[in-house]
């Protein structure tokens, strides 16, 4: 885990964020047209519901270099497939605890609710991840390394 | 060859002296032990039985890569590895895993075609071997033609008595890399060289398990097709296991790791108990079961080998029997060929 | 414990072909320990032994039924599998139909009441630490009175404290008596409290020493994939961590990307076993049913039982839910309640 404050000043992380098509996505989408100012350090993967996302993605995005991780879909009873994001929930919480388990610390993942409504929403917790993982610093534990 | 001796307290002298090499010495690992690269003296446990994990990865690595490429505008870069091996020592090798060696090079150095990665790290290896005294349970290196005691295939040879390490220098590689640390050692009399030849003795006397070899090969080429290699493989669970932690085994696999733009080649051991190992394009298998690939494993191991190179390719080390997760044992399984009563038509 | 109750039920199913085969466990060759085996005949059956030595979950061997390509013209041997099982291999069993992968007939259970079985390298060492006769254990019984694991050989008898013999997943078991079964063996058995006192020093650990302890743990990992395969969850034809054809080129499509797309690389690297490792547990979430094979095979000794015992207690503690109970169709990970707990969103 880097604690180097310094290096932290200048450090632009880099977040993956997986967003379900139909809430996560639209409010995002109107966070930028209601021109709400949010940092650009986001990177979207849209998908079209929430329970597509496999915890391996977010291991894998993990191992490409990502600093960050976030899961955003509908609140529980808006699902566009009515119950998609109940599965999601039982899973993505089960995988932070085990990411816990084996040492990682629980900033570097977030897990969120946004419907189409919450333009701000999305500006908040982008905001919110981002203050997390620029305190943490850069992810080096997981990351893919060349074989020596 | 020259005998001298050395004091136990001053072995570890004797391994900081060595320099511009990275030693490979038995560390403990849990309630085991494995070869890792000497950071401090200290750590060398060299009353240990046996190691783990050979130390074959020494000369013939896990991941070992082949080269690094990277696609340039105007054509590409290849990083030739090769070049930057460096020079080895494995301290305290058993002849178990030193015959290994040698059925390894039969392998890869043989022939028309030489293994150009193994032929550099093996030039630039130094083996120190140490005797047996206290052979396993599962040890029948004696059946198969090695010994606790033997010293072919080392550079320096030690072996552990009461008060010292008897320090036989066999080659010119030896003496170079104990050019430093002569002032260390001691002459040797007569009384030590009857000590280790009664040692030698002893340790030969304490193996419990034998196996008989003769005629083997033509009795199983005989039984093939028997249900003998069903019943013998019921309990395997197609982990690699035995394969994995084989001193002799090499089978490997080349993977392209990275992208596109710039990556690696690694190479990677692999295990004839996968089905994947043996899964053509088609997406037929040869070896579709555990039966048809433990019986692979045995034939390998005791007649392909002695066919292609008048060498075992088992040195009797009984790792396999050791970990084997559910105790198939290769040495019941070939005592058992003789008592299997059908025969191929 | 008694071998011979085993013997008869197994040797008369075959005999009266009720059973296709019977999966047991016979003595192995250095005597101490036991051999997963298949028994064709009732003569084989005959050999079979039921004593402490014996750890293998028999469970993992029926996936070999699934796995099995018939011959041109061969007719499927419908007649159900006849399986010995422990108490832990029983909740085996029972999750593997809970997930439809055998109906419940298919199989012929034979359970038997267990109050532990011993890890045979620890009495090996303290075997040899005593001195004993190697030779002896050709006549060896092993058998559990008490809080002490009984060695009979030769007439002779050894005792050895049970704490210091058993194995560790034992010292914790809550269900020694099989869930379900169609023939039992044995006097029902009192279930250890319900605590998870191994995971206590974990715990206690900060994030940062945890994963100091995880790292230098996987990095001793070779790969040989022992915890997958004995793994009586793990039945897939393929595997996700072990691709054949995994190469992709220039006119891969993203849809073959998808399909082929690798979490951990064939190379055993510190960061791919990492990825292997989590991958495993992951699938395993709210399926483990704490058999503890996985920790056993290990051959460099990794405690992967530390990461299948903290999720059973993150499963049970969030969600109330335990696998292989019964044979109900039931998955956490397939079901819901509308009022799951949402701890950790934003």
């Amino acid at each position: 885990m880097t604690d180097n404050n310094e290096n932290n000043e200048n450090f632009e992380p880099k977040i993956i964020a997986f967003l379900c098509t139909w809430c996560s996505y639209a409010g995002a989408d109107l966070a930028g047209s209601a021109r709400i100012q949010y940092p650009t350090n986001v990177k979207i993967i849209k998908v079209m519901c929430s329970s597509r996302i496999n915890p391996l993605f977010v291991l894998r995005a993990f191992r490409k270099g990502a600093d960050g991780v976030l899961v955003s879909g509908c609140h529980p009873g808006d699902c566009h497939y009515l119950t998609g994001n109940y599965f999601t929930r039982r899973r993505l919480i089960l995988f932070k605890k085990q990411l816990e388990w084996v040492g990682i610390d629980p900033r570097r993942f977030h897990m969120s609710w946004v419907s189409a409504s919450e333009g701000q929403g999305w500006a908040d917790v982008v905001n919110k991840v981002i203050d997390d993982v620029k305190e943490l610093g850069p992810q080096d534990e997981m990351k893919r390394k060349v074989v020596e | 060859m020259t005998t001298y001796k050395i004091s136990k307290d001053k072995m570890n002298e004797l391994l900081s002296s060595i320099k511009g090499y990275d030693v490979y010495v038995p560390t403990e690992l849990g309630d085991k032990f494995q070869f890792k690269v000497m950071k401090d003296a200290g750590d060398a446990k060299l009353g240990y039985s046996q190691s783990a994990k050979p130390p074959k990865d020494v000369i013939f690595p896990q991941n070992e890569v082949l080269m690094n490429y990277k696609i340039q505008p105007n054509g590409f870069d290849v990083d030739q590895v090769i070049d930057s091996i460096g020079k080895f020592v494995i301290f305290g090798i058993r002849n178990c895993d030193s015959r290994a060696l040698k059925y390894l090079d039969t392998q890869m150095l043989n022939g028309k075609y030489v293994d150009p990665y193994y032929a550099k790290r093996r030039e630039n290896t130094t083996v120190v071997g140490l005797a047996c005294n206290t052979p396993l349970y599962n040890c029948f290196c004696k059946s198969v033609g090695a010994g606790p005691h033997h010293k072919e295939g080392h550079d320096v040879h030690l072996t552990e008595l009461d008060d010292g390490y008897l320090v036989e220098i066999i080659t010119d590689k030896g003496k170079e890399l104990l050019a430093n640390s002569m002032s260390l050692l001691a002459g040797s009399s007569d009384a030590d060289a009857s000590k280790q030849a009664e040692l030698k003795q002893a340790c030969e006397a304490k193996f419990v398990r034998k196996l008989d070899i003769k005629g083997n090969d033509k009795r199983m080429l005989d039984i093939f097709e028997s249900d003998y290699w069903r019943d013998v493989s019921d309990g395997c669970i197609g982990c690699g296991i035995c394969t994995l932690l084989c001193p002799t085994c090499f089978c490997f696999d080349i993977q392209d790791i990275g992208s596109r733009k710039e990556g690696q080649r690694v190479r990677v051991w692999d295990s004839c108990q996968y089905p994947e190992y043996t899964m053509h394009a088609s997406s037929h298998n040869p070896r579709p079961g555990k039966k048809e690939r433990q019986r692979q494993r045995f034939f390998h191991k005791y007649v392909y080998s002695y066919k292609n190179n008048q060498m075992l390719g088992c040195v009797g080390c009984g790792r396999c029997i050791n970990q084997c997760p559910t105790q198939i044992d290769i040495i019941d399984v070939i005592e058992g060929v003789k008592n299997v009563k059908e025969v191929d038509q | 414990m008694s071998n011979d109750q085993l013997r008869k039920i197994a040797s008369t199913l075959l005999a009266e072909g009720k059973v296709k085969y019977f999966l047991g466990n016979v003595r192995g060759a250095d005597g101490f320990s036991s051999k997963p085996t298949t028994a064709r005949t009732p003569e084989e059956a005959n050999e079979f032994v039921w004593d402490p030595s014996c750890v293998n979950n028999m469970a993992s061997y029926l996936h070999e039924d699934k796995k099995r390509i018939l011959k041109r013209g061969e007719e499927p041997d419908t007649r159900p599998i006849g399986i010995f099982v422990k108490g832990c291999d029983s909740r085996s069993v029972a999750l593997n139909i809970q997930e439809h992968i055998f109906e419940r007939e298919q199989i012929y259970i034979v359970g038997a009441t267990c109050e532990g079985v011993v890890d045979v390298p620890k009495l090996k060492k303290a075997w040899m630490k005593r001195g004993l006769p190697v030779a002896a254990t050709n006549t060896l019984q092993l058998s559990i009175v008490g809080n002490e694991v009984i060695a009979s050989f030769d007439g002779k008898q050894e005792k050895f404290a049970k704490d210091d013999v058993i194995m560790q997943r034992c010292k914790v078991c809550r269900y020694p008596n099989p869930v379900i079964h169609d023939e039992l063996i044995g006097e029902q058995v009192e279930p250890k409290p319900d605590a998870y006192p191994d995971l206590e020093e974990m715990e206690a650990m900060s994030p940062a020493e945890r994963w100091a302890f995880w790292t230098d743990q996987f990095s001793n990992c070779v790969r040989c994939l022992a915890c997958r395969n004995v793994c009586p969850a793990c039945y897939c034809r393929e595997c996700s961590v072990q691709r054949s054809n995994p190469a992709f080129g220039p006119r891969t499509t993203p849809t073959e990307k998808m399909a082929k797309a690798q979490f951990s690389n064939k190379t055993p690297t510190k960061e791919d076993n990492f990825n292997f490792h989590m991958s495993r547990m992951y699938h395993m979430t709210g399926r483990c049913t704490n058999c503890g094979e996985c920790n056993r095979v290990c051959p460099v000794g990794i405690p992967l039982r530390l990461l299948t015992r903290k999720m059973d207690k993150d499963v049970r503690e969030t969600y109330d839910h335990e696998s292989g109970l019964d044979t109900e169709p039931k998955n956490l990970l397939a079901e819901y309640r509308d009022d799951d707990p949402e701890g950790g969103f934003l």
